[in-house]
């Protein structure tokens, strides 16, 4: 009785063994990439669920950090011969992404940094520049970083830009934008400018505008002043005519 | 013997600032006026006060003495010396209260980097800096370049109470016109026509780069009065970088070089005498010097392997070292890559560049290429004169606007200069690198102080001490002045408070 239940009990074991293969190689397959698209394709914001998350916050980090989370959890160990697997012998230690590289640290980076994948979080500045001599889908934005005081040049493709809805400015806070991208420090094919090639433009905080509204208080010490000042000078016209 | 000032001297020196600093005030209302256009309230009221603190400290001033009479030139030296200084004070009130600086300090620095077209900067989040700040800088930095007592001759702020010694306190010592007042309106009108042609252009190249109409505007307007002027501020971050583009490079370099050549060689050109620009002393000079420093500035670029193709490497290193002898202080190399893939050789290059400067009587800083030329005359006079028999005498002449012979009070005067500079030179690189700099790094930051180029290798930013902020704005103010009315002004105030010793009683 024992050893027939013991070896039912192998078979179904094995069996659950077998389909959780089967299930775990296509599911390790596609855990290769990072989920962000390549060859500059958008991701957009509501896909990656972070839309409205100011900036810095917890939820933009969680928006930023959650399809890989779940992934974590949900994915079961694969074996390393399993299907799809590839195995390089000859891999070694692999730096090739760099996650939340400063704006700060690129504008101060040494050659460490060139050539590198790196991933910057910065607002959008000024506005879109078209590109003068080369491919017309691409333009140049300027991702700054107030705290630092530090920006940097991002390429990115037309329709990228496209997904920024305001550029900073006075009265202005451009779109927090999420950009992955290969760090030039003397970019070849942009005249040796230090630049970012991105190819993932996220934007993870749509801009907005704060005009300045019109208050009548403000100007109060400056008629005052005004006021002293013109008061003054009617005084010194006055004894110089005096004078004379 | 010293020249020592008396109280009626101090009462008549304040009289002549504070018209000065009437005229900062009819300055303000550009930014006030342009804030007002734009819907900038918050910078149209900190402008309005601004005018307002201007009109009172101008007017007071001026009540300290009712019926001045004629400057002398030891009141036009220290006219010319405060006036710095206290136009400069009293602009970074506006800029303070815009938020965009960490102190006074900083606003001090920025407004003395604007007025003596430095170009250093050390604003923070300055991609947000209103429309109106940004034209305030450009403002100071139009008026500096052109040089406060020119503009204020050439609208007749001082009447008929000067002579030239005003005009030659702000490091001015030629006239293009005999009358001086006339000398003045032909600067500023010959500036204004470049700065107007060149605003064309820049918005122009500015607009189909993809900027909006008005930002187009203000930017090809700012471009054009800090290449014109040598100033070398940015309104974005990233600089001269910012735009991306070869053509907007190429009418900046253009304006830079039409800025940074001795107004009275423009008017010869323009009077038709056009033998006068090529025989003259300063523009061989600068073509022989400039040449030298190109081509090893550019050899070093290849050596760093900074650049892939030849004409990249020369737009690049052309533009530099132009933006770099004019005192202009645009970047097209950026910081980082200045000190972590060019070589410090090259740093060297442009230190040295930096360090001679551009033409006299223009709107550039450091020592000068005309002293450098009579200077270098005058060694080989010297060496010509060892080897020659004691009996020979000969006489040395250099071309400026016709033969003129080198004598000695000029050679003097211009080595007295030189020496200065080297010892300013020194003593900030000794302060910078005090605080814990790199030598190279301090080397370079010190001279682009002391010539007011205003490149930076990264060591001015907001957060640098405050101390090293002191010596760099008493550096940009005394290089501005190039030194010699600075210290000659200073020591007249010194000597001025000293008591008089007691004579010894013959018994």
């Amino acid at each position: 009785m024992s050893a027939r239940f013991s070896k039912a009990a192998c078979a179904w074991a094995l069996s659950v063994a077998f389909v959780l293969a089967l299930c775990a190689a296509p599911a390790a397959w596609a855990a290769e990439g990072d989920g962000s698209s390549k060859d500059g394709s958008v991701v957009s914001a509501g896909a990656e669920a972070s839309a409205g998350a100011p900036p810095g916050s917890e939820r933009a980090g969680e928006a930023a950090q959650g399809p890989q989370g779940e992934g974590e959890q949900e994915e079961a160990p694969a074996p390393l011969d399993a299907v799809g697997n590839e195995i390089n012998d000859g891999q070694v230690s692999d730096t090739s992404f760099l996650y939340d590289a400063a704006i700060a640290d690129l504008a101060g980076a040494d050659s460490y940094y060139n050539g590198q994948m790196v991933q910057v979080r910065g607002e959008a500045v000024g506005e879109a520049i078209r590109m003068a001599g080369g491919p017309s889908d691409l333009v140049w934005v300027t991702l700054a970083d107030v705290a630092s005081n530090s920006s940097v040049s991002v390429v990115m493709r037309q329709e990228d830009a496209a997904k920024i809805d305001t550029y900073g400015a006075y009265g202005k806070t451009g779109s927090w934008l999420r950009v992955q991208g290969v760090f030039d420090l003397a970019c070849s094919e942009h005249d040796g400018e230090s630049d970012i090639h991105a190819t993932s433009v996220v934007v993870e905080d749509q801009g907005f505008e704060h005009p300045d509204e019109f208050d009548v208080q403000l100007f109060f010490p400056g008629l005052a002043a005004l006021a002293v000042g013109a008061f003054l000078m009617v005084m010194f016209w006055y004894v110089r005519e005096r004078s004379r | 013997m010293w020249q020592k000032f008396t109280l009626y001297d101090f009462r008549v020196i304040a009289h002549y600032l504070g018209v000065l600093v009437l005229f900062l005030a009819v300055a303000q209302c550009v930014p006030f006026v342009v804030a007002c256009l734009v819907g900038e309230w918050s910078a149209a009221s900190r402008y309005l006060l601004g005018v307002g603190i201007a009109l009172i400290v101008g007017s007071l001033l001026r009540m300290c003495l009712v019926q001045p009479g004629k400057l002398s030139p030891k009141h036009a030296l220290a006219v010319t010396g405060f006036a710095w200084l206290v136009l400069t004070l009293l602009g970074s009130v506006p800029m303070v209260l815009s938020g965009h600086f960490g102190s006074y300090l900083d606003a001090v620095f920025e407004c003395m980097s604007a007025w003596t077209t430095t170009g250093a900067s050390v604003a923070q989040d300055i991609n947000h800096m209103a429309i109106a700040d940004n034209m305030w800088r450009f403002t100071m930095q139009c008026i500096g370049g052109q040089g406060v007592v020119v503009i204020a001759l050439s609208l007749g702020l001082f009447g008929r109470a000067v002579d030239s010694s005003l005009y030659s306190s702000e490091g001015r010592s030629e006239h293009v016109i005999p009358n001086i007042m006339q000398t003045a309106r032909f600067i500023v009108r010959f500036s204004a026509a470049f700065i107007i042609i060149g605003t064309v252009m820049l918005s122009l190249l500015c607009f189909f780069i993809g900027m909006e109409p008005l930002r187009a505007f203000f930017n090809g307007l700012w471009l054009s009065v800090a290449s014109f002027n040598t100033g070398g501020m940015a309104s974005m971050s990233p600089g001269i970088l910012y735009y991306h583009s070869g053509l907007i490079e190429l009418v900046v370099m253009v304006l830079i070089l039409l800025g940074s050549i001795n107004f009275t060689l423009h008017s010869e050109v323009w009077k038709g005498r056009i033998d006068h620009f090529f025989k003259d002393i300063e523009i061989r000079t600068l073509a022989i010097w400039l040449s030298i420093v190109v081509a090893a500035f550019v050899a070093a670029l290849c050596t760093a392997n900074l650049y892939d193709e030849l004409p990249t490497l020369l737009r690049r290193g052309v533009f530099t070292v132009v933006a770099a002898f004019s005192s202009t202080g645009f970047q097209t190399i950026s910081v980082n890559q200045m000190t972590t893939v060019v070589s410090s050789g090259a740093l060297l290059i442009i230190v040295f560049c930096m360090a001679i400067g551009g033409s006299a009587g223009s709107t550039t800083g450091g020592i000068k290429v005309m002293r450098v030329g009579i200077l270098a005359k005058e060694l080989v006079a010297y060496i010509k004169d060892l080897l020659a028999p004691a009996s020979a005498r000969q006489v040395v002449t250099y071309y400026h606007v016709g033969r003129r012979p080198l004598n000695t009070d000029l050679v003097r005067a211009n080595l007295a200069v030189f020496m200065l500079y080297g010892i300013m030179f020194l003593v900030t690189t000794i302060a910078t690198v005090a605080y814990g700099y790199d030598a190279a790094t301090s080397l370079f930051e010190s001279v682009s102080m002391v010539s007011n180029i205003g490149m930076s290798s990264g060591i001015i930013q907001p957060g640098m001490p405050d101390m090293l902020k002191l010596l760099y704005i008493f550096d940009m103010w005394a290089g501005r002045l190039e030194y010699v009315t600075l210290i000659a002004l200073l020591v007249s105030i010194v000597a001025s408070f000293r008591p008089r010793r007691r004579s010894r009683r013959v018994r």
